[in-house]
């Protein structure tokens, strides 16, 4: 599912940021990367662009173009604190007991 | 004898670098420019002890992939400038990502503190961070401050003094081994170059490297290691990317950055997430996809309108003071010429630009209030899809608002611009977003024509109309010369904040400083020169036909002050 396309109030982690290497990396610097926990908080009138809290973490805004280029799983809703990361062997994930990866891994 | 102590403040932008700075007791700020660049650069100056510390307040960077023109010079100061220490400023409430761009500072292998900032805000929500560990896993020193509550920020200098004085302390940041491995084996060929003889050196143009940093490569382009360092990477890249799955070197090094930082902040901070911030609860009411934009709108109106009406008051004492000053000194002082080009040339004339002091401060008091409060991203937000639409982006939005301040800001706000396009344009754009200068006149305009209806709305409507107008220009801009599609808009909303006010205080001393400069000096020189030109030469014929004309007009009262000398 694309970011974009993320109903209001819905979590999701991020997959993957399909954009063009300057990008990914501005991305990524402003802490939105693969496996973290995101939440969108508001569109603007007609959609244009995003408004998005990433958890834990600062707020985003972006425009729909952009949020297009990012895959997310939608978890499940409601309060936690949520953040995965697993590239590769590696693994790491967050030891709060609410932490949505923890279900479902 | 006293020791200079060269220091680099350097974070993410929204970290508060500015208000530590203006924390900072007895600190002697200097605002001019890098070198070559327009990029503000403020240094603050200190004496402790028998140090002289020489603060350097680097533009906000995310992280040293710079992606604006204004993080590119923070980027190349801090790479190829000379400095003793490294105050790295981060904010507590997003810890783990600011860590990411501690950890790029850290590849460096320089004498690093790490100010964690806004400490009171994470206390608050019932965090806990523990210092002592954080220290023991990064290995450098930290000290938690909160700016506002003036907490904290002079241990920032016991700290500077003592790095200063101490060894070079052991890096404690290393990769996966796969990407250590490779990082040591590029680090021996760049070692092989005189220039990248120093190990610490060395390992972290080859972290750079392997970032595809292309500054980096552009530096060892020239060298003769080039052609070995040049296929080692390509070999490196292929081989890293596939080993880890990914598709670029890049995604690995972010991805190993981010794992670490946030297990850092995993072991060190205790945090649980807000159910709702206030700065969320505020959002639903400000920027509300409906009324959002109309909220926004009455915000910049009330600005105009308290411009005018406040500014008012002042400006009547202040051309009152000058207007006394005048006629006084014009009786006071012997006749002559000295008396003529003061009273009727210099002093009417800096009067009049200094009368419209307050309402130019007003105006910037407002705007910075917008910023500083965090309401201007939020502004820039509702108005991206709008300003799409005139072939702009929503970033483009601050230097525009700024741009009814003042114009040489707002030049300098057009940096944060990645796209050259985008800054021409908007730069291009900026003249008619009208600036403080230009409001003397619109008052007096408005004063005079429209004095009946509400003047405080004819200027809105004067502001509103000059920026209608300069969008629609901007849309015939990207049409027809600097065709394309504006950058793409991603920015980050920090979350609401009660203004300094000391910070609001110290900018306006610095604006109202360079206006009275002006006013006394180019202004005064402006008037002499067309004092000069309106009153030699002296021809008799014309000042008999003037002063008739007077006579003939005007009434009885106003003759005397208006007959030509």
């Amino acid at each position: 599912m694309k970011l974009n396309e993320l109903d209001k109030g819905r979590r999701a982690m991020v997959e993957s940021v399909n954009l063009e290497n300057d990008l990914k990396k501005r991305f990524s610097a402003m802490g939105l990367s693969p496996g973290i926990i995101l939440r969108v908080c508001r569109r603007t009138f007609g959609s244009d662009s995003l408004h998005v809290k990433i958890e834990c973490s600062s707020c985003l805004a972006l425009s729909k173009a952009e949020a297009s280029h990012i895959e997310v799983t939608p978890i499940g809703k409601g309060k936690g604190f949520g953040h995965a990361w697993q590239r590769g062997q590696d693994k790491y994930c967050c030891d709060r007991r609410d932490c949505p990866m923890k279900e479902s891994s | 004898m006293s020791s200079e102590i060269k220091v680099a403040i350097v974070g993410q932008p929204n970290v508060g670098k500015s208000s530590i700075i203006n924390a900072l007791s007895n600190a002697k700020l200097h605002v001019g420019n890098f070198s070559g660049v327009t990029v503000e650069k403020k240094e603050v100056y200190l004496k402790r002890d028998d140090y002289d510390i020489k603060m350097t307040d680097l533009p906000g960077i995310y992280a040293l992939n710079a992606y604006t023109p204004e993080e590119q010079v923070a980027k190349d100061f801090l790479i190829n400038e000379d400095y003793d220490v490294v105050v790295n400023v981060v904010d507590a409430n997003t810890l783990s990502r600011n860590l990411i761009f501690t950890m790029q500072l850290l590849d460096m292998h320089k004498k690093t503190i790490l100010v964690i900032n806004m400490i009171d805000e994470v206390e608050k929500k019932g965090g806990l961070l523990n210092k002592h560990k954080l220290e023991e896993l990064l290995g450098i020193p930290i000290v938690l401050t909160s700016a506002k509550e003036n907490r904290g920020v002079e241990e920032i200098v016991t700290q500077i003094i003592k790095l200063y004085n101490a060894p070079l302390a052991k890096n404690k940041i290393y990769y996966n081994e796969k990407v250590e491995l490779r990082v040591e084996e590029l680090a021996k060929i760049l070692r092989k170059s005189p220039h990248f003889k120093s190990p610490d050196y060395s390992r972290f143009l080859a972290i750079r490297l392997l970032d595809r940093d292309e500054d980096v490569y552009k530096m060892i382009h020239d060298l003769p290691i080039f052609i070995e360092a040049h296929n080692a990477l390509e070999k490196m890249y292929k081989e890293l990317e596939s080993e880890f799955d990914e598709e670029s070197t890049t995604d690995i090094l972010a991805n190993e950055r981010a794992a670490i930082s946030y297990n850092l902040q995993m072991e060190a901070l205790d945090m649980e997430e807000d159910d709702e911030s206030l700065s969320e609860k505020l959002d639903n009411f400000l920027i509300h996809p409906i009324f959002g934009l109309p909220i926004f709108l009455f915000f910049m109106w009330a600005l105009f309108q308290l411009t005018f009406v406040l500014g008012n008051y002042p400006m009547n004492v202040i051309a009152n003071i000058f207007g006394e000053t005048s006629s006084f000194l014009a009786d006071f002082l012997p006749k002559g010429i000295f008396n003529s080009v003061l009273t009727q040339g210099i002093l009417p004339a800096v009067g009049a630009i200094i009368m419209f002091l307050p309402n130019i401060l007003v105006l910037f008091l407002g705007l910075n209030l917008l910023e500083q409060t965090g309401y201007m991203s939020r502004a820039a937000y509702l108005m991206d899809g709008f300003l799409k639409r005139f072939g702009l982006q929503g970033k483009a939005f601050v230097p525009l608002v700024s741009g009814f301040g003042c114009t040489v800001p707002a030049y300098m706000a057009a940096r944060t611009l990645k796209n050259p396009k985008d800054r021409i344009i908007t730069m291009l754009v900026l003249g008619f977003m009208s600036c403080g200068a230009r409001l003397p006149i619109y008052v007096l305009l408005v004063s005079a024509f429209f004095i009946n209806s509400n003047p405080g709305n004819m200027l809105f409507y004067i502001y509103i109309g000059g920026a209608f107008l300069g969008l629609v220009v901007a849309k015939i801009l990207r049409t027809v010369l600097f065709k394309g599609e504006p950058e793409p808009f991603v920015m980050e909303m920090p979350p609401y904040r009660f203004p300094s006010f000391k910070a609001l205080g110290m900018d306006l001393w610095i604006k109202t400083k360079m206006f009275l400069q002006k006013a006394g000096t180019f202004i005064a020189i402006a008037a002499m020169v067309i004092w000069f030109l309106s009153s030699y030469p002296v021809n008799d014929t014309i000042v008999q036909n003037y002063n008739t004309k007077i006579e003939q007009t005007v009434d009885t009262s106003k003759k005397e002050s208006l007959k030509m000398s």
